[in-house]
């Protein structure tokens, strides 16, 4: 029975002093331990907060240094992204450059070939007779060029065109502007004399290509040039002889060569390669003609100058007052002689008014 | 302190019944019963020796017995205290290395990320490295053909700069059909390159009247000539020649029309045009009837052409003329001119009269060698002919022949 547990512990305490004495030392003891515990408690405890605020701290820590750290990566990311972008969009111009650089070249290369193969005709010319006669220059100088002028020149109605032996007179009869040339008697009529002007080129400046569809044929036989003509377009024209249609052909009087435009660009080569063909002419079959490449010229550039004429004098101001040919006469008599200032006449010529007459500039070779 | 004492056992006994009974009821401690009781006995008992040492003794213990409870009680608060924060201790260590672990992963996954990237990008920048040098090698491969292609561009094209002439009224012409006769001034000219060989010291140049005396002379090895004592061995050679032009240019200058510059006026279109016609036909200036005239407001150029010949060609050669403008300025006046290119040919000359003579040793001076040279070859008997012309140049010097196209 507890009563009796409790009467027994009481017993021993209520009985005697001593008994209480010793319950009070155990009380003391076991208050001694309590407070020592709790003291134990406390520090154990605080140590516990701390271990549970330090992770927390650490936690914190951790979380926000995690989203710092997903912030960077994200910008490092977009960084290494832009990197890439742009690399890729470099990558995509270099590719076009180079594409664009490669049918740059292939067309140079097109270029070139046809630009070589007219370079190369230069060895692949027709021949031309020519002869040495003395003439030299110094070194160093490109070939020179050589021209041969004819102007034609109408003249106005009621002018003259004298050509005078000597320069100086011709000259002469120039300063002395007005001339009173008498016809018969006490009449005269004034004439006007002036410098005749005419316009010459000075430089030519010219492109040369080979013309693709055409071909240049020597070496032919002396016979009518049409009759040449017809038997070449009927030879050339043929695929068997390596030929083609062909769209037109002429005849180079001065050369005395052919030349034959096919319609097709791709005859030409072959021809010229061949370079002689055995042509069917009348009373000469298998005929050997030469075809070479017909290289053709594009002007680019002409400089003129105004060109005085040395010998030659214009009069104006002519009235018809009697026969041409006696006004011509008239006036050759008059400028012939000393007095008048004039000199030997090489030729001369009256155009009447309300007529048309073309005179001919030729070059001087006679000064 | 007061005490008493309790004689019997009995008594203690009923007494304590009485105190946790009472402490049952109370709901107080049996401690605090014992104070109770304690203080109760005290107020009721009388002053008595050995009773009061136990009283002073019991209160002790009382207040010891409820230090303790009191102490256990704070034990136990701290012991409660204890597992709680055992859990929030357990709770945070879990978060935390729930969060390590996720940084960790993270981590990870960022260096994948990163790694992947990175490598794209050292790729692309090895491949474009190449692209620019084939891109780079290409490109000088271009500029290299564009080069040749200039080069060989150029050497297409000429220059022809044409000597100075003179020119003369040579004969008139028979009437030809063309109604466009009269309004031009038509020149023909034809435009040829000679050909030329370079002639060094020691050479010469020998043109046959027979074709037949050169191709002779070409078949010998060689031609002893007699100089002074001595023979000289002279070797003839064929001549090769280059490419040569030769062309037509038809220019023609109008004799109605003149072209005109430098025209400055804040007018309209119209009434520049109309100043232009009216002071161009004016006699007085020189001028005549116009049939119209042509302007350009961007260039302030244009062409006037006339209704008779005569006039345009008067004004062509003072090069200036009056006009009527804002003010009574001067306008620069120029022929009209057409050009166009005839009968263009490329030739090689073939020089087919002509011999060069090599390996002419200086014995003589130039002029007298040439001489030996010359009466060597006219004679038949050493395969020679009739000679029109001849050229020889000592050592030292060099000349440049040039060839007539026959």
């Amino acid at each position: 029975m507890p009563k009796s547990a409790v009467m027994m512990a009481e017993g021993g305490l209520l009985d005697s002093l001593e008994g209480v004495k010793d319950e009070i030392i155990r009380q003391k003891v076991l208050y001694e331990k309590l407070v020592e515990e709790q003291a134990q408690l406390v520090k154990t405890n605080s140590e516990r907060e701390q271990r549970t605020k330090d992770f927390k701290d650490r936690f914190v820590k951790i979380t926000e240094g995690l989203e710092q750290a997903k912030e960077q990566h994200l910008e490092t990311i977009n960084s290494q992204k832009r990197k890439h972008d742009s690399l890729k969009q470099e990558e995509a111009e270099l590719l076009e450059d180079l594409k664009g650089t490669e049918t740059a070249l292939e067309e140079q290369e097109i270029k070139e070939a046809e630009v070589e193969g007219a370079t190369n005709v230069n060895t692949v010319v027709p021949k031309r007779e020519v002869v040495f006669r003395g003439a030299t220059v110094a070194t160093g100088n490109p070939q020179p060029f050589d021209v041969k002028s004819r102007i034609k020149y109408p003249m106005e109605g009621g002018t003259a065109l004298i050509t005078f032996e000597d320069e100086i007179v011709a000259r002469k009869i120039q300063s002395l502007q007005t001339h009173k040339v008498t016809l018969e008697g006490e009449c005269y009529i004034t004439v006007e004399a002036h410098p005749v002007q005419l316009t010459v080129p000075t430089l030519v400046q010219m492109d040369t290509r080979v013309c693709p569809r055409s071909i240049l044929v020597s070496q032919l036989p002396d016979m009518d040039s049409e009759v040449i003509l017809d038997k070449l377009e009927i030879h050339f024209g043929k695929r068997f002889n390596g030929g083609g249609e062909v769209a037109s052909r002429h005849f180079q009087e001065d050369t005395r060569n052919a030349v034959l435009v096919f319609t097709d660009d791709k005859i030409a080569l072959g021809l010229t390669q061949k370079e002689n063909h055995e042509v069917s002419f009348p009373k000469k079959s298998k005929y050997k003609v030469r075809v070479t490449p017909f290289v053709n010229g594009t002007i680019t550039r002409v400089e003129t100058e105004a060109l005085a004429c040395p010998r030659t004098v214009l009069l104006t101001g002519i009235p018809g007052v009697m026969d041409a040919d006696c006004l011509q006469d008239t006036l050759e008599i008059f400028f012939q002689k000393g007095s008048n200032g004039g000199g030997e006449i090489s030729n001369a010529l009256y155009n009447p008014p309300g007529q048309t007459a073309v005179a001919l500039f030729e070059q001087d070779t006679g000064i | 302190m007061n005490h008493f004492t309790v004689n019997t056992t009995k008594g203690v006994f009923w007494w304590n019944i009485r105190i946790v009974l009472l402490a049952k009821k109370t709901l107080l401690t049996r401690s605090t019963m014992i104070t109770g009781l304690h203080c109760f006995l005290q107020l009721n008992a009388g002053s008595g020796g050995e009773g009061g040492e136990i009283a002073d003794a019991l209160k002790e213990l009382e207040t010891w017995k409820g230090k303790v409870e009191e102490a256990t009680c704070v034990k136990a608060d701290l012991a409660l205290e204890a597992t709680k924060q055992e859990e929030a201790k357990t709770k945070a260590k879990k978060d935390m290395n729930a969060a390590l672990e996720q940084q960790n992963t993270y981590r990870e996954e960022c260096t994948k990320a990163t790694f992947a990237i990175e490598g794209d990008i050292l790729r692309l920048q090895k491949e474009n490295k190449h692209l620019i040098d084939r891109l780079s090698g290409r490109k000088d491969a271009l500029d290299l053909k564009r080069t040749r292609v200039d080069q060989l561009t150029e050497q297409l094209k000429f220059s022809a700069k044409i000597p100075d002439i003179k020119l003369k009224f040579s004969e008139v012409l028979k009437e030809e059909e063309d109604s466009e006769m009269g309004e031009h001034i038509s020149g023909y000219h034809t435009i040829t390159e000679r050909p030329t060989t370079v002639l060094t010291g020691g050479q010469a140049l020998i043109t046959f009247e027979e074709k037949k005396v050169a191709s002779q002379i070409l078949r010998m090895a060689k031609c002893p000539v007699p100089v002074e004592k001595d023979t000289l061995d002279v070797i003839p050679k064929s001549l090769t020649l280059g490419s040569s032009v030769k062309f037509g240019i038809q220019l023609d200058v109008s004799k109605k029309a003149l072209k005109f510059s430098g025209v400055r006026s804040a007018m309209s279109q119209e009434a520049i045009r109309g100043h232009l016609e009216s002071s161009f036909s004016r006699p007085s200036r020189g001028g005549g009837e116009v049939e119209r005239v042509e302007y350009d407001p961007d260039t302030g150029t244009g062409k006037v052409t006339f209704l008779n010949t005569g006039v345009a060609e008067r004004l062509a050669l003072i090069g200036m003329y009056s006009v009527d403008l804002d003010a009574h300025v001067t306008i620069k006046v120029e022929p009209v001119l057409q050009y166009h290119l005839e009968g263009f040919q490329a030739f090689c000359g073939a020089p087919e009269r002509t011999v060069l003579l090599d390996k002419i040793r200086d014995v003589e001076d130039e002029e007298d060698m040439a001489d030996i040279l010359e009466i060597f070859f006219q004679k038949q008997t050493n395969s020679g002919g009739e000679i029109e012309s001849i050229k020889y140049i000592s050592r030292g010097k060099e000349l440049l022949a040039l060839f007539d196209v026959i």
